[in-house]
């Protein structure tokens, strides 16, 4: 099938959505699948069970996120404003300017993060919990929306909050189970400039009758014929919406009296998101040049746009140690299978697409390789009880997701290191207050071996949160 | 479920809604359009950037079916002159239907040409001619006038005098090659054809695209009465023609083509405003590989193109021609038959008789004996055709020496006349039924592709009508030269190819400007460039500029403008500062 179309949706390239940026945190840093706190009905619905009260655990955050790309062109770019279709391009019409670093590109932007649980234990020796809270979240806007990285991304607003049920029930003195579902509902919107150089339809399209011109444009184009200005079109998907149910469940023990360990299973969901979508082609080769032969797009085109996502699997495991009454070390590690996500399908639908002459129908789709990898999540906190209250500490490390091959500045990503802490200050007997911090970054990572040369450079991106969260312990002591 | 679904995606947008306003959220795309310039007032300046975008399209290939070509004007497809056809093996093939047709079918007047096609020494009445003393002679000399004759002729007496050869190829060089449309054709305007006419091959007629499309239709207007340039009117040769199958409905054509597909961008003056020009016509010397077989593929010609009814009009002159009384003028003597429009029946007659006096009894004598080697009568021909008769003996008087295509032109036209048709009246015309055009397909195909591979200007308009990318009314426009000697920034100036035209076959618009170039000073008063050839174009009048540069022209309203040429963002783009002078 020949899908000019989707050209326009693959295009959306990557959302700024990967490892890199899971949503910091869910609860607060305390919070885990050891963790018997409201959070636990997402964390670990087992540890419900533990609950000796109905409590709730509500709050926020303020996010920090910035993302700095520097390009580095490893390859031959033909001069923008020339149209050379078929590799190798007479060297004429090379433009050595396009070559090594191009201008650091930087996304800075501050966004607001809460969430809220409620939990109860019910009679028999169970729990069960309720919460509203964001595991994913990525609002990226990049300084110059036509710096290196716009047919990457130009900006991107994805949300995705869920909305959890968890249920623990205690099956032996030590050992507690517990089950949960989710309620995913997702809010995506991008914006980014497509090459159509990419796009194996648009290059099936004149290769193929009536235009019959080979070319070298597709997903494998050379750098020779990519980044040219007529077919660079901005691109923009808004409003689009998803939801879907997932589920999970865990297992914590206490081993002995002084260790517990747990192990948790999120699994995954697909997400398609339905929204519009707006896509400029004003510009006479596409609205009027062509037009005797059969390409004739209106000068914007909008439409319903679908894109699928898959979030990952995630399996983890933790294992506290009560050193003292007063101090605690716990180690969590969690393998993420975000190989789950081969690409990303995408699918616009517009009569506004139809080229009939060019065999063009209505609708397309596509997919966008990111070929993504498991990644593993390493951490340890140290909790401690100091005056005023208890203080946690903890570092961590993520595996990047994303391959050389495929990443780039719409789903920045590396070695991951983080520092968080917590101090959870009682105000009553009832309720407290947990003050926390958290600081993320990737060490500096510089790729050379991204396919045809789209996400090769420098990646920098660093998150920071500050934000606090109350606890409710409803009832008072029994 | 369905409720619940839309509830869900309701609460979905909601949320987005809710957290996009503090996150801020990403606008869709939108397109600004362009608003309407207003014209430039009078000293009023505007800037315009132009960009020379290219896309070499290499072995592209044009397909043209029936339906699309019928769909084009009809002087766009006039523009393609296909061949010159070669009119004789119609001409010959009319003939030889009309001799052979039933007596039945044929009016009066096609009968008589019938007679003239069949007319044998037998058939004539030797009273009514200069011969008439051969009447008396031949009982004296026992021999009958039309033996003579036809031994002179070296002949039979049944035999026809007038061969279908000779009849088809003086028909067509007297009747057809004198027309005037049959003498030259519309075509390019170069420096061998100032005026755009071509001469047509002789005994031809030029076969246009527009003729095959649209089957002849406008044959019998073409080749009707038409003025002569010497103010005379030819009275024409087809009264009517109808049902040419020339083309099936399957009819394709395809072209193919190495060339820039995008069109050129130029400047509407008037306001400033950024036009496109088909850049195809520019480039039609060298789109072409006349080397790749497949260049010009025309499918769906019938294999032996064919014509329902032709009505073929051949006009008597409403005088009679005399024999020649001299040898002088030479080399045909005081006939006033040669004096006679060539169109005219009796002066093709004396040709054709000429012809074949010439070819086959020029030299020739004939001599009959009485009794034992007794010679009483001898008839020769010289090698001009000038006849002498001689008598011996007393046998009774000779006719008068001539020459013998004058006795047979003046036996024809006495043919001609049989029924009692008056003097001047004997106009013959006859219709003829599926009459082959004397061509295959072929052939036809074969000779197209000659022709328009020498010279392809001839599809320069089809090329320009089936690529219609010509948008706005450009007065210049440019073009980028990437390398070579001429490498950099051209404007030229449009010449009226490049107006499209409208469906009625006129340009869009009229090609009105006093003064077409480019100028040095405001008075358009110091051409600068000129008809520079670049790129094989030698047509349009164009100017090399450069940042920094001025020049003047001045649009078809008579405005004058002055072009200011900006600093160039890129190769491909030249901003063009237009300011309309008061």
């Amino acid at each position: 099938m020949r899908h000019l179309n989707v050209i326009l949706s693959l295009a959306l390239a990557g959302p700024a959505w990967a490892s890199g940026l899971d949503g910091p945190l869910v609860g607060t840093p305390v919070s885990g699948p050891l963790t018997t706190d409201a959070a636990a009905t997402w964390h670990n619905p087992a540890v419900l069970a533990r609950l000796q009260r109905p409590s709730a655990l509500f709050g926020g955050a303020l996010v920090l996120a910035h993302i700095g790309y520097t390009r580095d062109r490893r390859g031959s770019y033909q001069r923008p404003d020339e149209f050379h279709i078929q590799a190798p391009v007479d060297p004429a019409a090379l433009d050595p300017s396009l070559s090594g670093e191009a201008d650091p590109v930087a996304a800075t932007g501050v966004a607001p993060l809460a969430d809220g649980f409620f939990a109860m234990p019910l009679p028999g020796g169970g729990g069960v919990g309720l919460g509203v809270h964001t595991p994913y979240a990525a609002p990226v806007a990049y300084d110059d929306p036509q710096g290196a990285q716009r047919f990457a991304l130009q900006e991107a607003f994805i949300l995705m909050p869920h909305v959890t049920l968890g249920v623990g029930w205690r099956v032996h003195e030590r050992v507690q189970v517990g089950f949960g579902g989710s309620l995913i509902v997702g809010v995506a919107n991008f914006k980014t400039v497509q090459d159509f150089a990419a796009l194996d339809e648009f290059g099936r399209a004149l290769a193929g009758p009536p235009a019959s011109q080979p070319n070298s444009f597709g997903a494998d184009a050379p750098t020779e014929v990519r980044q040219l200005d007529v077919l660079a079109r901005p691109v923009s998907i808004t409003d689009a919406t998803a939801t879907n149910l997932t589920f999970h469940g865990g297992v914590a023990v206490q081993a002995t009296d002084d260790l517990n360990v747990a192990l948790t299973y999120h699994h995954g969901a697909e997400l398609v998101f339905d929204g519009d979508f707006a896509l400029d082609m004003s510009d006479d080769f596409f609205t009027q040049d062509l037009s005797p032969v059969g390409l004739a797009y209106p000068a914007l085109i909008t439409g319903d746009a679908r894109l699928a996502l898959v979030l990952p699997k995630r399996i983890e495991a933790a294992a506290r140690w009560d050193a003292t009454p007063a101090w605690a070390v716990e180690g969590r590690v969690e393998y993420v299978t975000w190989s789950d996500l081969k690409a990303l399908t995408v699918a616009l639908k517009s009569p506004q697409l139809a080229q009939p002459t060019f065999g063009l129908p209505d609708v397309s789709r596509a997919d966008l390789p990111r070929r993504w990898q498991d990644a593993i999540h390493l951490s340890a906190l140290a909790h401690g009880q100091i005056a005023p209250g208890r203080l946690t500490v903890g570092l961590g490390y993520q595996s990047p997701a994303s391959p050389d091959a495929t990443v780039d500045a719409a789903s920045p990503d590396g070695h991951r290191m983080s520092l968080q802490g917590a101090l959870d200050m009682p105000l009553s007997d009832a309720w407290s207050v947990v003050a926390h911090g958290t600081l993320q970054f990737i060490l500096p990572r510089t790729v050379t071996d991204s396919d045809y040369d789209l996400g090769n450079g420098t990646y920098q991106m660093v998150v920071a949160g500050a934000g606090a969260h109350l606890k409710v312990a409803f009832g008072g002591a029994e | 479920m369905r409720r619940a679904g839309w509830l869900l995606g309701a609460a979905c947008a909601a949320l987005g809604g809710l957290l996009c306003g503090p996150l801020g959220c990403t606008e869709p795309v939108t397109v600004t359009e362009p608003a309407p310039q207003a014209p430039l007032a009078a000293g009023q300046a505007r800037t315009v950037e132009l960009r020379a975008l290219a896309l070499e399209v290499e072995r592209f290939q044009q397909v043209l079916t029936l339906e699309d070509l019928r769909a084009l004007p009809r002087a766009t497809l006039d523009e393609v002159w296909l061949l010159d056809l070669d009119m004789t093996p119609l001409v010959r093939n009319a003939l030889a239907w009309l001799r052979d047709a039933p007596e039945s079918e044929l009016s009066t007047a096609a009968l008589n040409m019938q007679k003239l096609l069949r007319l044998s020494p037998l058939d004539v009445d030797f009273s009514a001619t200069s011969l008439q003393s051969l009447l008396a002679l031949s009982g004296a000399i026992g021999i009958p006038a039309a033996q003579a004759v036809a031994d002179l002729l070296g002949i039979s007496r049944r035999e026809p005098v007038l061969g279908l050869d000779e009849a088809a190829a003086v028909l067509v060089a007297g009747l057809i090659a004198s027309h005037p449309n049959a003498q030259t054709r519309p075509g390019p305007v170069d420096a061998e054809h100032p005026d755009g006419r071509w001469p047509v091959a002789p005994g031809a007629v030029p076969i246009t695209l527009g003729d095959v499309i649209d089957e002849f239709a406008q044959m019998t207007a073409r080749f009707g009465a038409a003025p002569m340039p010497d103010g005379r009117e030819h009275p024409g040769f087809i009264e009517a023609a109808h049902g040419f199958t020339v083309v099936e409905d399957a009819f394709e054509m395809r072209v193919r083509v190495n060339a820039n597909a995008l069109p050129y961008k130029g400047i509407d003056l008037t306001d400033a405003s950024v036009a496109s020009v088909n850049s195809v016509g520019s480039q039609i010397e060298h789109i072409f590989d006349p080397k790749d077989p497949q260049w010009l593929v025309i499918e769906g010609l019938v294999p032996r193109p064919t014509i329902e009814t032709l009505t073929v009009r051949v006009t008597e002159s409403p005088a009679f021609f005399p024999v020649a009384t001299s040898r002088l003028p030479g080399p045909y003597g005081d006939s006033p038959v040669w004096d006679a429009d060539p169109w005219l029946l009796e002066p093709m007659v004396a040709r054709m008789t000429r012809d074949k006096v010439l070819a086959q009894a020029a030299g020739r004598c004939v001599a009959y004996d009485i009794g034992a080697e007794t010679q009483v009568f001898r008839g020769c021909i010289a090698e001009d055709g000038w006849i002498t008769f001689d008598t011996f003996n007393d046998v009774g008087d000779a006719p008068d020496p001539t020459y013998l295509w004058d006795l047979e032109t003046e036996m024809a036209q006495v043919r001609l006349h049989d029924g009692g048709i008056p003097e001047g009246q004997a106009e013959v015309e006859f219709t003829l039924h599926d009459v082959d055009l004397g061509v295959d397909a072929r052939k036809l195909l074969e000779e197209i592709k000659n022709n328009l591979a020498a010279d392809p200007r001839a599809l320069r308009e089809l090329a320009q009508a089936t690529n219609q990318t010509t948008r706005g009314a450009a007065d210049v426009f440019y073009v980028h030269v990437p390398t070579g000697d001429q490498a950099g920034d051209w404007l030229w100036f449009v010449e009226p190819v490049d107006i499209p035209r409208a469906q009625g076959g006129d340009r869009a618009r009229p090609y009105s400007y006093p003064n077409p170039g480019f100028f040095a000073d405001a008075a358009l008063t110091r051409p600068v460039g000129g008809r520079i050839e670049l790129g094989g174009d030698v047509d349009h009048l164009k100017v090399p500029v450069r940042p920094g540069e001025r020049v003047f022209v001045q649009d078809d309203t008579g405005a004058v403008f002055q072009l200011d040429i900006g600093r160039k963002p890129s190769p491909r783009w030249l901003p063009v500062t237009v300011t309309r002078l008061p």
